[in-house]
């Protein structure tokens, strides 16, 4: 029985993960938008380079 | 008056982003945007990039999925009852692992991404405070150069006024030279500044290729203070000459070079004169009748104007 259960959530566990990684790479945030985040956070405005 | 210093400025450490500028301290948890080797709050050599320990946080995460794997897996095998059951637990496991690995690779960078949107969320005092302690250390400094290598260093992620005042008046200090490493359109102020003027007349003379659009409007905003200034024509010519440089930088700011054009040394008016005659079908506007009103009185018999004749291309110099 055990082994029927840790079988169970281990590839339930693998394929949830696998697809949530899979989704989360396609929400990279561009280092552009890393920049301006990281500029408008610390200058508290955003301005022309 | 006083008397500039003749130091020569190292070029800066360029990064394609602003936060590539960023360590972080492993053992204290302070931040720089200084080269420095060691923390200077704790005194380690532990200042890490922040893109390598937004990396290690992403791997972090990845890795104890990928131990919880292996812990079913293990369990699964020793709770097996035959040899089939190992077998099928053994290679689900082992077959799970691999698709896991080969997802995950894929979803790094962007793990990365996350990790460092997150860093600079969570930890944005702290960056600050870091930069502020850069700032101190900059100020701090008994050389002008070394004090404005650092305060540049700072700049790049703390865009202010006050820090480019600052800037300005330490570039100000310093006897300035060609073969400096120097910038203008970062240190653009919002409102009018003498230093920042002259400065901006020192690179007219050195370094024209720094003057671009933004400078051209900022010294058309304030072209009246200028000309208010000691040598303020100066600067203004000097300004001019620079906009002579381009046809694009001619056309848009037609009405400024009519208006200081008498001032611009030969070699520029000759290149103002060459760019207006070979592109009579353009609109210049009171720079053309003033070209040509400066080109009867003092050129007219000058050898090097003879040879300007109308053609299409003009190469930028």
């Amino acid at each position: 029985m055990v082994t029927y259960g840790c079988l169970t959530l281990l590839f339930l566990f693998a394929i949830v993960k696998s697809v949530l990684y899979y989704k989360r790479r396609e929400q990279i945030i561009a280092p552009e938008e890393l920049d301006a985040q990281l500029l408008q956070l610390i200058n508290h405005e955003e301005r022309v380079p | 008056m006083n008397k500039k210093k003749n130091i020569l400025l190292r070029p800066p450490v360029k990064t394609k982003y602003a936060y590539e500028k960023l360590r972080c301290c492993k053992n204290c948890h302070n931040y720089t945007a200084l080269g420095e080797e060691k923390c200077t709050v704790c005194g380690k050599s532990a200042l890490l990039p922040v893109q390598d320990l937004a990396r290690r946080a992403a791997k972090r995460s990845l890795r104890s999925d990928l131990l919880l794997i292996l812990l079913l897996t293990l369990i699964s095998i020793v709770f097996s009852p035959t040899f089939q059951f190992i077998a099928i637990s053994a290679a689900s496991g082992i077959a799970l692992m691999i698709l896991f690995l080969v997802v995950r690779r894929k979803a790094l960078e962007s793990r990365i991404s996350i990790e460092l949107s997150k860093m600079f969320v969570r930890d944005r005092d702290r960056i600050a405070a870091g930069l502020v302690r850069n700032l101190e250390i900059a100020a701090a400094q008994d050389n002008e150069a070394r004090s404005y290598e650092l305060m540049r260093e700072v700049a790049v992620i703390i865009r202010n006024d006050h820090i480019r005042k600052l800037q300005i008046l330490l570039l100000q200090s310093l006897v300035l030279r060609k073969d400096m490493d120097l910038e203008l359109e970062p240190l653009l102020l919002e409102h009018f500044d003498p230093e920042l003027a002259s400065y901006i007349g020192e690179l007219a003379k050195i370094k024209r290729e720094l003057i671009k659009d933004r400078t051209f409007q900022y010294v058309i905003k304030y072209e009246q203070q200028i000309s208010a200034m000691e040598h303020g024509d100066d600067i203004l010519a000097g300004v001019a000459g620079a906009a002579v440089r381009m046809k694009r930088y001619v056309q848009a700011y037609a009405g400024f070079l009519a208006r200081h054009a008498r001032k611009l040394p030969k070699d520029r008016f000759l290149r103002l004169f060459r760019i207006v005659t070979e592109n009579p079908g353009l609109n210049w506007g009171a720079l053309q009748a003033e070209t040509a009103r400066i080109y009867e009185e003092k050129y007219q018999w000058d050898a090097d104007f003879q040879q300007i004749k109308p053609r299409s291309n003009i190469h930028d110099v």
